[in-house]
């Protein structure tokens, strides 16, 4: 054996179109170790593991396993072959085999020698003895369907041992995980380092970093900006790795503190289980309030019992002062609610219809010219030529059909769909995914006119400093609760990203002074 | 929208000329070949094919399937299935029967008529709620509710063909003519005005259209998806209640099994239709040429004496052709 590490990344570059997501890393791994890899949304974590499994390849850069180059590039079949194995944050089980085949699928069942059947005792075996030496208790006949989150996360751990796997990756695997499965978790991957595994743990939760893992490695912006001895790191030191110190806080400009309309938006205790949690706030006309968190913090999910289009299972919102039920989309749309979703192809619009099928598709009783419900396509003409102009959708033809506009125009378009709705509360979920740097900063552009022109703007977006430069105030979620309420100076990326971190271990001060607050209107 | 089309066909052109020209031909292939087989029937039979009787045959003769074929291309828009509607087309054959025969409740022709539809309209109306409403699948559901319908219409006959006392009005609906042409031709005429006009014009075919492309952001848009798609059930059983009133008035009795036959050729024919200008996109105009080209094929080869088994073989071929060139028109 030589000195080599197990895995040594050099130079690892990767782009996709409009950002540079891995920008010269070097990443190693050595056998038996607990890696901790953080760092904010889109800061590079995910690419850079999904080099390493084979899943993305990258434009520049070397990989070496126990010292030897391996040719580039390779697929996931390869990355399995070679002992890489993943562990999705959305788990790959199949619920309806027992636990010891959802071990042992895909990697080849253990055969009869005689008639090629499946050995299920032998398989069985196997199976127990991987998971009794990780943590005793489940029994392999279950079928997976049936166990809880946490110990299908410990399958899918058990697959990789089964396939031999030498490093094993952890996509935020304590994500929806209660205290008590998280320290059962730990033991695991404990038990698979000491069996020789390097394990690389990805998690927003740094306490347990700083518990679990012996090295961590910091990302911000497409480079590993610090990498130390986890014993090294502080809470507060990992914090300020994350954030960064010089703060690109200084380059982008705040909107100037505007005196606050009316409320047009009140939301008490909205609850969904298992992705919302009591949240309350209030949304004024003229406003543009941030939703802030890291991903799967309940941000999407929050919009989406805002807009109807989930149901809540308490809470109260009020629209313009009225208590306002919002069981359908069609509620909300009602009230003056409006979406524009993050995944605007499939949600937001029909690609293969026109513009002006999509913009009138919301409002098509307004184009009657007689008492029959037949809109007419003058009229229909007419009002989207209006919005083409006032949001500057190009190409401006009405008639062309919708997925040949670029991904800015596709937003416009939904965005001239409840324009011409006059709907008065503009939901954004992650308004500049996917679209060019221009475009980006004409629909935060855009989120700030419509609020300027009496609108209430609700914006979404995993771009701390995108809400820092547009928003009024910002809210910040965490596992689906209001954890902070940033307004005026207070709006920064790192105080966002302070909250966005905070473990509830530590003393909730910024959540007392708020709910304190709550209570002097 | 030809003129339209040709322009964007030139466009694609630039890009590869040789691409959009294969593309062109590819999404006409149907008509072309519905014209070819028009004319090669009219030069081999130019005696017992070329002439007015057989045209009137044809079109006579495709009204109870066109009607039947308009109703699911409406559940087709949104991307659905129902293949409830050749039962339904038989059971409401047999309840008209059963109305206007003065052996059972002897009701005025209108009145059963009327009821008829009601009842066609009602039934489908299970399949819409269980659908639109407890989402479950249309494919199953509606086979599943076919064979209930079918059931029924066996159970009420008991094998038997009800012919008593059935009044000369009724039988007048189907075989009385106008102006020289079958009465049956002039329904399918009201029917597809009032389905294109639907779709094509109301704000309710945008709906449908618009559920068909994307139900999830035309839900998210304020559409009341479940209430339309509930409706477009609705209209696939009213129109598979008048088709099957034709059948039964054409034939004067109400017997067995009327309406299965129909199910596959009514689908074909929407399926042709949707081949012809923008692949998978079910229209009423399409739906039309489809029906007509099955019946042209379908009159024509019995002019050859051809037996019905090959007629299917003919019929189903084609469709399966028609439908594997349209999306190498789409993909191409």
């Amino acid at each position: 054996m030589s000195d080599a590490p197990l895995i040594r990344m050099s130079g690892i570059r990767r782009a996709f179109p409009g950002v540079q997501a891995v920008d010269g890393v070097d990443f190693y791994l050595a056998a038996g170790e607990i890696v901790g890899l953080v760092g904010k949304n889109g800061a590079g974590k995910s690419t850079l593991l999904k080099i390493l499994a084979g899943i993305v390849a990258p434009d520049e850069g070397e990989i070496a396993i126990d010292g030897t180059p391996v040719h580039l590039p390779y697929g996931p079949v390869d990355a399995g072959r070679m002992g890489i194995a993943v562990v999705h944050q959305e788990l790959e089980i199949v619920p309806g085999l027992s636990v010891a085949e959802n071990v042992a699928v895909g990697a080849g069942f253990p055969r009869r020698r005689l008639s090629g059947a499946v050995d299920w005792r032998a398989l069985r075996k196997a199976a127990r003895e991987i998971i009794d030496d990780l943590h005793p208790g489940i029994d392999p006949a279950t079928a997976a369907g049936e166990l809880s989150l946490a110990q299908q996360r410990l399958v899918m751990i058990a697959r990789a041992i089964y396939r031999r796997a030498r490093v094993v990756i952890l996509d935020e695997p304590s994500a929806a995980l209660n205290d008590e499965e998280i320290t059962q978790l730990h033991g695991v991957v404990r038990r698979l380092a000491e069996r020789g595994c390097a394990v690389v743990y990805v998690s927003h939760r740094l306490q347990e970093i700083l518990d679990l893992t012996e090295r961590t490695v910091v990302m911000r912006d497409a480079h590993v900006v610090d990498e130390r001895a986890t014993a090294e790191f502080t809470h507060a030191a990992l914090v300020e790795a994350i954030t960064g110190h010089e703060g690109f806080d200084a380059t982008v400009t705040r909107p100037a503190a505007a005196a606050l309309g009316d409320p047009v938006l009140e939301v008490e205790g909205l609850t969904r289980s298992g992705s919302v949690e009591d949240v309350s706030f209030t949304l004024h006309r003229g406003e543009v309030l941030g939703l802030a968190g890291l991903v799967g913090a309940g941000r999407t999910e929050l919009a989406r019992l805002i807009a109807g289009a989930d149901r809540a299972d308490r809470g109260v919102v009020r629209v313009r002062g009225r208590e306002t039920r919002l069981r359908t989309p069609r509620d909300a749309v009602q009230a003056g609610i409006a979406l524009v979703p993050e995944d605007r192809r499939n949600e937001g619009l029909l690609t293969q219809a026109s513009v002006r099928f999509n913009v009138t598709l919301a409002t098509l009783p307004k184009y009657r010219r007689g008492r029959l419900p037949v809109p007419s396509r003058g009229r229909e003409r007419q009002a989207v030529a209006t919005e083409v102009e006032r949001l500057a959708i190009s190409p401006g033809d009405p008639e062309r059909t919708v997925s040949q506009l670029s991904g800015g125009n596709l937003q416009k378009v939904v965005i001239a769909k409840w324009l011409e709705r006059d709907s008065e509360i503009l939901i954004f979920d992650e308004p500049t995914q996917g679209i060019d740097v221009e475009a980006k900063a004409k629909a935060l552009g855009m989120a700030r006119a419509l609020a300027a022109r009496g609108g209430a703007v609700l914006l979404i977006a995993s771009d701390f400093s995108e809400l820092v430069s547009t928003c009024d105030r910002v809210l910040v979620l965490r596992e689906g609760r209001l954890v902070g309420e940033l307004s005026g100076e207070e709006v920064s990326d790192r105080r966002i990203v302070e909250l966005c971190y905070r473990d509830q271990a530590e003393p909730a001060s910024e959540h007392q002074r708020l709910s304190n607050k709550k209570g002097t209107p | 929208m030809s003129s339209e089309s040709v322009v964007q066909a030139a466009a694609n052109a630039g890009r590869g000329r040789s691409r959009g020209v294969a593309r062109l031909v590819l999404q006409n292939a149907v008509i072309a070949a519905m014209v070819l087989t028009f004319v090669a029937f009219s030069l081999a039979k130019p005696e017992s094919f070329f002439t007015m009787l057989t045209f009137k045959a044809i079109l006579r003769d495709a009204s109870p399937l066109l009607i039947l074929a308009l109703g699911i291309t409406v559940v087709l828009v949104v991307n659905e299935f129902d293949l409830s509607v050749g039962g339904l087309a038989g059971l409401t054959s047999t309840l008209a029967v059963l109305g206007v025969s003065g052996a059972h409740f002897g009701l005025s022709v209108p009145l059963a008529v009327a009821l008829t539809l009601v009842a066609g309209g009602l039934l489908a109306s299970i399949n819409g709620f269980l659908i639109a409403y407890l989402g479950a699948s249309s494919f199953i559901v509606t086979l599943g509710m076919g064979t209930v319908f079918n059931g029924l219409e066996v159970q009420i006959l008991g094998a038997n063909t009800i012919y008593e006392e059935i009044p000369a009005a009724y039988g007048e609906i189907a075989n009385g003519s106008f102006l020289g042409l079958s009465n049956q031709i002039f329904i399918a005429l009201g029917v597809m005005l009032v389905i294109g006009v639907l779709l094509h014009q109301f704000e309710l075919g945008r709906y449908l259209y618009a559920i068909g492309g994307n139900r999830e952001a035309t839900r998210l848009s304020g559409v009341r998806v479940r209430l339309v798609l509930l409706v477009a059930f609705v209209i696939a059983g009213v129109c598979a209640a008048i088709a099957g009133i034709l059948v039964s008035a054409q034939a004067g009795s109400a017997n067995p099994n009327a309406g299965i036959g129909f199910l596959l050729p009514a689908y074909a024919a929407a399926f042709l239709g949707s081949s012809m200008w923008r692949p998978g996109t079910f229209t009423v105009a399409g739906t039309v040429l489809g029906t007509l080209f099955l019946q042209i094929i379908g009159t024509g080869l019995t002019l050859f004496s051809i037996s019905g088994a090959l007629v299917s073989i003919i019929q189903g071929g084609i469709l399966v052709a028609a439908v594997v060139i349209s999306r190498l028109g789409r993909d191409g």
